[in-house]
């Protein structure tokens, strides 16, 4: 397979209609909560290619289960559906789904935008809010790079910042955490002091 | 993406194109252009069968050609021929067909008589029919009584398309025949048993029996390269001569079993009705399986096979594989 990026909304459409298409033909239906740069693309928050649709989780009513390892028929699914578009294997991952370990913020169900790709699949894009808490957490955690440019194309607001960093410390409450947290919330000219108001 | 207009046209250029083989075999018709190949009647027949389903008369008039010249058939290699229960039922309506025409032990089926209500009409209509034939009958096919034309002929050795008969005359039905008439027309300096298996629809070991033989004989030479044993073709000018031929006028080698079984599969995938409900999309994923389905074959033939990484791509590239295919057998070139 050819490593082919996602970079367009178009492209991120067609993928997820060919995934549902797939499934559907299957008799099969997931819905799956999607975070990421195919999130950001999807939604139009940011415009940069991915190489990849990042799954954090299988939705079942309004509970959000582990993506790990991915339902076999949706594994199958997405194989078909990198084969027939060129993409890698791992197109659609649960890299993600840790993250469900530890809470997502509150209210991310609700916020969540629900689209249909046909009867086989539904997705639940991450809210712009979301993304930021993700990206903010991820930006400290993996350090910078996309990470950061998609956390500046966000153009989050110092509340929103804040909100996202008194969540992501309840991932990680180390002080090694906090210490590089505050370089980067000072990245976005926000004072350490704020950070335990 | 209209799977029913392209298998339409695929079957617009077979049907001329197994006419003008049959005729130039002895069955009764006229030939339009003169193969320059050595056909393998085998293959052609388990295709002919298939394909003439859109065509009765021409399937009725190869009905009384197997008759005509059932001698010169392997009833064992008709089966390997077939690709599904479809090409399988076919043949076995063929052969009780021919067993009751003509009695003999190698025809004698082992069909199962089938339900009359499970009939499946052979000619694709569904008009009644007073008097079903039998021998198709037991086989599961429904069509009228088939009686004999008593029009076709024994095939003309002097023509390429018939030189595996005339080497069936000359080495009986059998492996040694098949052997030497792909050694002969093939345009590789060697081959192997397990291409050579392939190429005649025998089983490895028994192709490596007869070339042991043949080797032996010195109507072949062998030769062992890394372990793997190699067999060169025969002189080609004693052997044009010894069958009355011009040196340099032995017919060309196709690889015909593996040719018509990848044009049946691309008319089974066509002719699935449900795929023309299925989006554009899942047409060409379908397309992809099919042609992922057949990349053995396509290479064993010399018909490359490029898939891109689009949908688009797949379809693009279906179409390609067909017409090459077709290229390779001559098929819609004016005939």
């Amino acid at each position: 397979m050819t490593d082919i990026s996602i970079d367009s909304v178009q492209a991120t459409d067609d993928l997820l209609r060919a995934l549902g298409e797939q499934l559907a033909a299957q008799r099969e239906s997931f819905t799956i909560a999607v975070v990421g740069g195919s999130a950001l693309l999807a939604l139009e928050l940011v415009s940069r290619a991915t190489r990849d649709v990042d799954v954090l989780a299988i939705v079942d009513g309004e509970e959000l289960t582990s993506a790990q390892p991915l339902p076999a028929a949706l594994a199958g699914a997405a194989h078909t559906v990198a084969r027939d578009f060129g993409l890698s294997e791992d197109w659609l991952n649960p890299g993600p789904t840790s993250l469900l370990d530890l809470g997502l913020p509150e209210g991310f169900f609700e916020r969540a935008q629900h689209r249909h790709y046909g009867r086989g699949l539904a997705v639940l894009f991450a809210s712009r809010v979301d993304q930021i808490h993700l990206k903010l957490y991820a930006t400290v955690d993996q350090g910078a790079g996309k990470h950061l440019n998609d956390l500046q194309a966000l153009a989050p607001t110092e509340r929103e910042l804040l909100d996202a960093a008194h969540w992501s410390q309840t991932h990680d409450p180390s002080d090694g955490y906090r210490r590089v947290l505050a370089n980067v919330l000072a990245h976005f000219g926000i004072a350490d002091g704020n950070l335990d108001a | 993406m209209e799977i029913s207009t392209l298998r339409d046209q695929i079957i617009d250029q077979l049907i001329p194109f197994a006419w003008n083989e049959w005729a130039q075999m002895g069955l009764s018709a006229t030939a339009h252009s003169r193969s320059r190949w050595a056909q393998d009647p085998e293959a052609l027949i388990a295709f002919s069968l298939d394909v003439a389903r859109s065509e009765p008369r021409l399937f009725d008039e190869l009905m009384d050609w197997i008759l005509t010249n059932e001698s010169l058939l392997s009833v064992r290699r008709l089966r390997v021929m077939c690709i599904d229960e479809i090409d399988s039922s076919l043949i076995q309506a063929a052969l009780a067909w021919l067993a009751d025409q003509r009695p003999r032990a190698r025809l004698a089926g082992r069909v199962r008589p089938t339900a009359t209500q499970t009939l499946k009409p052979l000619f694709g209509s569904e008009i009644h029919i007073e008097q079903p034939d039998r021998a198709f009958a037991s086989a599961g096919w429904l069509r009228p009584q088939l009686h004999p034309s008593h029009k076709s002929k024994s095939p003309d050795f002097g023509e390429p398309i018939n030189l595996a008969f005339q080497l069936r005359q000359l080495l009986g039905v059998g492996i040694r025949a098949e052997v030497i008439r792909v050694l002969l027309t093939i345009e590789a300096p060697w081959m192997n048993a397990q291409a050579l298996a392939m190429s005649t629809g025998y089983a490895k070991r028994n192709v490596h029996v007869a070339l042991t033989s043949l080797s032996a004989a010195e109507v072949i030479s062998s030769f062992t390269v890394n372990g793997e044993q190699r067999y060169a073709a025969p002189d080609p000018s004693v052997w044009a001569s010894l069958l009355g031929r011009e040196p340099g006028d032995l017919p060309s080698h196709r690889d015909w079993q593996q040719l018509l079984a990848v044009l049946r599969y691309m008319l089974r995938w066509s002719g699935q009705l449900e795929l023309e409900a299925l989006s554009d999309y899942l047409k060409a994923s379908s397309a992809r399986d099919l042609l992922e389905s057949l990349r053995s074959e396509l290479a064993f033939v010399g018909v490359p096979l490029s898939l891109g990484s689009s949908p688009d791509d797949t379809w693009s590239e279906l179409k390609e594989v067909i017409k090459r295919v077709l290229a390779v057998i001559g098929a819609g070139q004016g005939r």
